[in-house]
Formats: C-alpha cells, structure tokens, sequence
C-alpha cells in the first residue's frame, strides 16, 4: 500500500518534471515545435440544468432517469467516466444545479461524444457549461492511491 | 405497574438493538477498508483561478510549490482530497490554466479551510474560484461504483 503511494508520487512528480522540461523547450520565440505531450489528460466537464429539467421534481422523477442512468454506468464501466455526479445547491435541500464528470477522453471532440450518450444531454435537461483539460495530479480516488490506512494497520513505517 | 415500565425498556432495547443489529453487521465488514462516502457523504468541487502565478515559469519554479505539492498528498493520504490536479492551458498543455479538487468535508466552511491554507493559496498564486456541494454518484473511481473485484486494475 506504502510503495503504491510513493509510486503514485513518483509518476506525479515526473510529470511535473516534464511540464519543466517542456516549458524551457517551448520558451517564448522558439520555433513552432509541435508539443508531444504523453501526460494523461482528463477533462472536467461542467454542466447546468437543461430547458427541460423540472425543478420542482426529483432527480429520480425526472423524464428518463432510469436511461440516463444506465448511460453513466456504462460510461462508468468503459472507463469512460471517471467521476460523475450533481452538484447541489446545498446538502440539505439537495436541489441540483448542475453536475461535474471527470472523463477520460483523448481531445475536446472525444468528449462531446461521450457526453451525447447521456439522454439528459440530448433530451435537454441538461447542458455543458464548460470542458477542460484536466490533469489528475494527486487524490484518495486515484488508482494506485489507496483508501486510508487502517489507525491499527501497518501505516507509513518505511518501505 | 412499575413492572410493566421496566418490562416496557427491555422490550424496547431489545427492538432497538435488534433494529441496528444489521446497519452495525453492514459498517464492520471484516478486513474492509473504510468507505470513503461512508464517513462523510458530502463531497465539494473547488475550483482555482490563477492569481499571481508567473506562467512564465513552470510548476516547479512557483514559489511554495513543493509545499503545495506536500499538503496535496498529505491530504490525498488522510482521504480528504479525492481527485485534485491542475487544468491544463488549451493551447500549451504544458501550463496551468487553474486547478480543481474534490475534497471531502462537513461543510462549506470546512472545505474552504481545507484549501486555504495550502501554500499557493497563501502566496496568492491562485484563488478560490468556486466551492459546490457535490454528490459523486458514478465513475470509475468513485469507491462505491467500483468493480467488486479486488485489485482489479484500471487504465
């Protein structure tokens, strides 16, 4: 569990190492290289109600909950969808405003595909606001971080 | 009659425990790591604009970076930063154009403290831009919608 932390750490910190790189390849008035980059790109895609979401509804009331559902999981299974879910106006009056997904997608056109999969997006309840290149740097969610360590548990004593 | 109150409470304890008897079986799975929506279901995306950050530089050169860089894990390993990393600038994806976390935290507040003490926040090098509550439902790395399999790994 330790070493796939201090992995995770090591690829992190060698893509900040090529950012560096790069960024004094790329110095302003060089000329035009095209730049390679091979960090995994994700991309946040930010979404606000759609004309035909009905706010004094439920999420689950709404028209075809149960298709978009499946088109997240799916999305979710392909690997498609990393993180997805409602933002809310507040915990306690759980309105949705929107919803953020974390995808992974090769460029902005990939994106826009796996997100008129969704029948929300397509049936107009709801609507991109925003796409943007996203790296995913660090975070418990990420593979080869695990959950915390146990208070008990064999924690951090070296490698 | 006071028979028949203390009768009452026992029969009541009994329901009572009975009642939780399944919720308690279902929180202490054996050899189970913690859930991390299981402690606190409440989840926020904070978003960072650049503020003094020189975009002439890269990461590594900002000042407070390597404390930034820190903090991040230290958070990531105590299960409070979920997913966190920069934006990258459209046209040279070698900059940062801003940053996001998911952080998990009781309360606005406390999720805004959470951040603001990390160095980049301190040094002025980016702003909080936004902080919403956020339900992660689905997604390949949301805990509760991973594969039942163990160590199944995924790209």
């Amino acid at each position: 569990m330790v070493r796939s932390i201090v992995v995770a750490v090591a690829l992190a910190s060698g893509a900040f190492a090529g950012f560096a790189v790069k960024a004094q390849q790329g110095a302003p008035g060089a000329p035009a290289a095209v730049p390679q980059i091979t960090i995994p790109t994700r991309w946040l895609v930010t979404f606000e109600l759609g004309p035909k979401f009905d706010a004094t509804k439920r999420l689950q009331e709404q028209t075809g909950f149960m298709e978009h559902v499946t088109a997240i999981k799916k999305l979710a299974d392909d690997g498609a969808l990393l993180v997805g879910g409602p933002l809310l106006e507040t915990f306690e009056s759980h309105k949705p405003t929107g919803a953020a997904w974390i995808v992974d997608a090769p460029d902005v056109e990939a994106v826009k595909k796996l997100v008129a999969t969704d029948p929300w997006v397509t049936g107009e309840l709801a609507k991109v606001q925003s796409v943007r290149a996203f790296f995913a740097g660090t975070g418990a969610w990420l593979p080869g971080a695990k959950a915390p360590a146990k208070p008990a548990g064999g924690d951090a004593k070296g490698h | 009659m006071s028979r028949s109150w203390i009768t009452g409470i026992a029969v009541a304890s009994c329901v009572s425990l009975l009642a939780f008897a399944p919720f308690a079986r279902q929180d202490a799975k054996p050899g189970a790591a913690p859930h991390p929506m299981a402690l606190a279901p409440t989840a926020w995306v904070i978003t960072f604009e650049l503020a003094k950050w020189d975009t002439s530089k890269s990461p590594g050169e900002q000042p407070g970076f390597s404390e930034h860089m820190a903090n991040c894990q230290k958070l990531s390993k105590e299960g409070t930063l979920l997913v966190g990393g920069p934006f990258l600038d459209e046209k040279d994806p070698t900059k940062p154009s801003g940053a996001m976390m998911i952080v998990k935290a009781e309360n606005a507040e406390a999720a805004r403290k959470l951040v603001s003490t990390d160095t980049l926040v301190t040094k002025d090098l980016m702003k909080i831009a936004s902080v919403r509550p956020f339900m992660a439902g689905a997604g390949a790395w949301v805990p509760s919608a991973a594969a039942p399999a163990p160590g199944g790994s995924k790209k």
